[in-house]
Parts: C-alpha cells; structure tokens; sequence
C-alpha cells in the first residue's frame, strides 16, 4: 500500500496522482488514434476538456445539493479544496450530458466520437486498478493461493492486479486493432456506405471495447469482498455489466446487420478479425 | 463471419448469466466482522493511550458514540489550521453523541508544544499522547493529518488522508454519521 507519495514537505495522495496520470495516458491514445474515425483530435480535446471541467463543477455542486446544512455556517468552503467534497456520480451524470449537448452542437457523429474515445476507457481501467491497489480499497476474498496479498489482516485475491492486468490485455488488443485500422485506413479510400477512409461501421470499436470491459468486470468482481450486494447475495456490478453487455450486442447486432446488407466483405479486407 | 457473430451474440451473454448465477450460489463469502483495520468497513482498531487528563484512554471507552480519530501533531501546519473546525465541529454535535480523539504524534512531537497548543487554541475534546508509535503503525499513518471517522459500532466509515479539512466537510461526514 502506498496511499501517499511523500516527495520533501509535500504529501501527494497516489489515488489523485495515479487517476490523473491514466487520464492523461488515455486522452493522449483517444487523440492520437482520433484520425482513424473521421475525428480531429482537437475537436476531441475540446470535447473532453469541457466534459470533464463541467463533471469537476458539477461534482462539488452536487455534493452540496446533499449536505446543504454543512455549508451554511460556512459558505466559503463550497470552494475549498478537499477533493473529498465530491458527488463524482452527479458528476459524471452532467460531464455526460455536456458531452452529449457539445456532439449535437458541433453536428459530430455520436458513433465516431463514441469510437475515438474508446482507447481511454482501458487505460483508465488500469489506472482505477492501480489507483485502489495504493489505498487497499476494492480488496478482494480471503484466498490460499500463492499469488494472494496481505490485505487487512488476510491474504486475499488481488482484485486490484487482475482488473489492472484484464484491462492491459483488452488495451494491447486494441492497439494491434489500431494498428491494422491504419494500415488499412492508409492503404484504401474506404468502403461502399463509410466515410472515406473508415472501413468499419461508427460504434464497432466502442462497443466490442465495452463488451470485453464489462466482461472483465463480470469476472473480476467475483474476487471483491467489499462490493455492492443485492439482496445479500447478488454481486450488482455484475449485473450492471451484464445489463452493458446486453445492450452493447443490440446495438453491434444492428451494426452487423447493416454491414451484411451493404455487402462489404470485411474478411477480405483483413481489418475486422481482430474481435 | 456472419456466423461468427450469431454464435457470438448468443454464446458470450450465456455464458456471463451462467458465470454470474455460480457465483451467487458458490462464491458467497461472509466477512470476518471481528477483525480490526484502519479501512473502511472494518472494527477501528482498539487504542490505549495516556491522555491530556492524566489518565488512560480507551476508544473502546467512546462505544456508541461517534468518534472522529485524527493523528496529528504540533509542528504539522495543515494539522494546526484544521483544530478550529473540529474544535467548532465537537462543540455543535456534542450533545449528539459526537466525540473527537486527537492523538498526538508524541513519538515524533514535543509533548509541551502539544500540551502548549491545546491551551492556546482552547480544545475541549481529550487530546491523547503516542508517545512510542504504536497507533500511527496500528491505523497505518503514511502522512499526517490522517482522520478516521468512526461510527456508533466501532466501524471505519470513512478515511481522509490529508488537510486541512474543511469545516463543511467535517460536518458532511458527520451528519452522514448521524444518518440524516
């Protein structure tokens, strides 16, 4: 465990430092890769840096839409700096929506930037891994196997390390993905019925990554003690998954569906095997 | 690939639904609730220090009350700035069964600048004395502040590593606490 980074007088909480670090690896990849869905990368930074500016406000706002009384005899800390004044599901309800309105205003399609921004959602999964492995939180079962971690006073499963590694192996995957959607992007002006250069149909590469996220998590949260249960049993985050993974196969069912109806043989390509 | 798909669509889900029925029926675990760790969700571990009073101290002493434990210690600048809200904090939910333990780091302070500082600032709540380390490596103290919010059961509900705390934050935590 290692909760706090202390370099000379300054104490940097590693929670922080890590969550921020993952979020700058992943929006670095999502710009980099933008290209390959029609998007600009600046347009995509915009997106992103307004998206998560709202979520920040949004958050502390929230917060104190839940403990009004705590502000009223001092009103000034509604500014204060304790990251531990935060609503994050209230502000991830508003960065969403802030995202949704800039895609409508900007005339994006939503499919494309979903794509674009899709190499963020691995890496930020590794970074939460790495992130709770710092504070011990979302620790796992108590366990005999040799590969266990003394955690609170029992060897258990290091839940932390399987979704930091489930995410690594989605994101190297991805990335060879990538790889072969460039070549291909380089080498061919696109398929019949996709934007120039575009040989997938919008939503493919955000979906399948949401597929095998949500997968992960169906997995990993069986090893987590300290998870959410349902009727003292149901492990809720993987229903939650599951319900993703549902909607996910709906929505590429009708991807697929289109794509057999355009006629494009994608085998022949050789860039959609790889999920 | 068509049929890759179909077989896919139909294939990954199942096993998923299947995966996670196995898990509700063979992988429910019960936690150990007698063990103490200075983590959310867990029994606080218990702490006998000598006290400001002149006696001995107990957290067990405060069961059924809900304890703020902060670590903190003289020489510590965002520890010193946030005594006035916890000092404001205790005085307005006293009487509502809050109680605030502020031991003092003595292993690594001065036990008079401690005592010093109590009486300057006014603080009303018992200040304890670690004066061999054992509660900063008992609640695994990497930097200072650190304050445990402790329920009415002895439970950790919640950890901040860090200050100053704000007044409003302390208050938020507490009403939670006090389940409003």
């Amino acid at each position: 465990m290692l909760p706090v980074l202390q370099i000379g007088p300054l104490a940097i909480q590693t929670f922080g430092l890590v969550i921020l670090l993952s979020l700058w690896g992943g929006i670095w990849l999502a710009e980099k890769n933008a290209d390959k869905f029609q998007i600009s990368s600046e347009v995509l930074d915009k997106l992103i840096v307004y998206s998560l500016v709202s979520s920040v406000l949004a958050a502390r706002l929230f917060y104190f839409f839940r403990y009004p009384s705590a502000f009223l005899k001092s009103p000034l800390n509604l500014i204060s700096l304790n990251i531990q004044m935060m609503d994050w599901s209230g502000g991830a309800l508003v960065g969403a929506l802030i995202f949704l309105i800039l895609v409508q205003r900007r005339k994006l399609e939503i499919w494309s930037v979903l794509d674009a921004l899709s190499p963020l959602l691995p890496v930020i999964g590794m970074g939460l891994g790495l992130a709770t492995l710092a504070v011990g939180s979302q620790y796992g079962t108590p366990t005999g196997l040799p590969w266990g971690i003394n955690l609170w006073g029992e060897i258990r499963h290091p839940v932390q390390l399987y979704q930091t590694f489930g995410f690594l192996l989605i994101m190297i995957f991805q990335l060879r993905h990538l790889k072969r959607l460039r070549t291909y992007v380089e080498n061919n002006s696109g398929g019949a019925n996709f934007p120039a250069g575009n040989p997938q149909p919008g939503g493919m590469e955000f979906l399948w990554i949401l597929v095998w996220s949500a997968a992960l998590q169906i997995l990993v949260d069986t090893f987590r003690q300290d998870t959410l249960l349902l009727f003292g049993r149901i492990h809720g985050l993987q229903i939650i998954s599951l319900i993703l993974v549902l909607l996910a196969i709906l929505q590429l069912n009708k991807v697929y569906s289109q794509k057999g109806e355009n006629k494009i043989s994608q085998e022949e390509n050789g860039v959609m095997n790889g999920y | 690939m068509k049929n890759h798909w179909n077989h896919a669509r139909i294939i990954l889900p199942s096993l998923l639904l299947i995966w996670i029925i196995l898990t509700t029926i063979l992988g429910h675990y019960e936690p150990d609730l007698s063990i103490q760790a200075p983590q959310k969700g867990f029994l606080a571990p218990e702490i006998t220090l000598p006290s400001l009073a002149g006696n001995l101290a107990s957290l067990s002493d405060y069961q059924g009350k809900i304890v703020i434990l902060n670590l903190w210690a003289s020489w510590c600048p965002p520890c010193v700035k946030e005594m006035e809200a916890i000092q404001q904090v205790y005085s307005d939910y006293q009487n509502e069964g809050l109680t605030v333990l502020a031991v003092n780091m003595t292993f690594q302070d001065s036990q008079n600048d401690a005592a010093e500082f109590v009486r300057e600032k006014g603080l009303e709540f018992p200040v304890l004395f670690d004066l061999n380390g054992i509660t900063a490596d008992t609640y695994n103290m990497y930097a200072l502040p650190t304050t445990f919010f402790i329920d009415r059961d002895g439970v950790v509900q919640d950890v901040i590593i860090g200050g100053p705390m704000s007044e409003a934050l302390l208050r938020s935590k507490i009403e939670t606490l006090l389940g409003r």
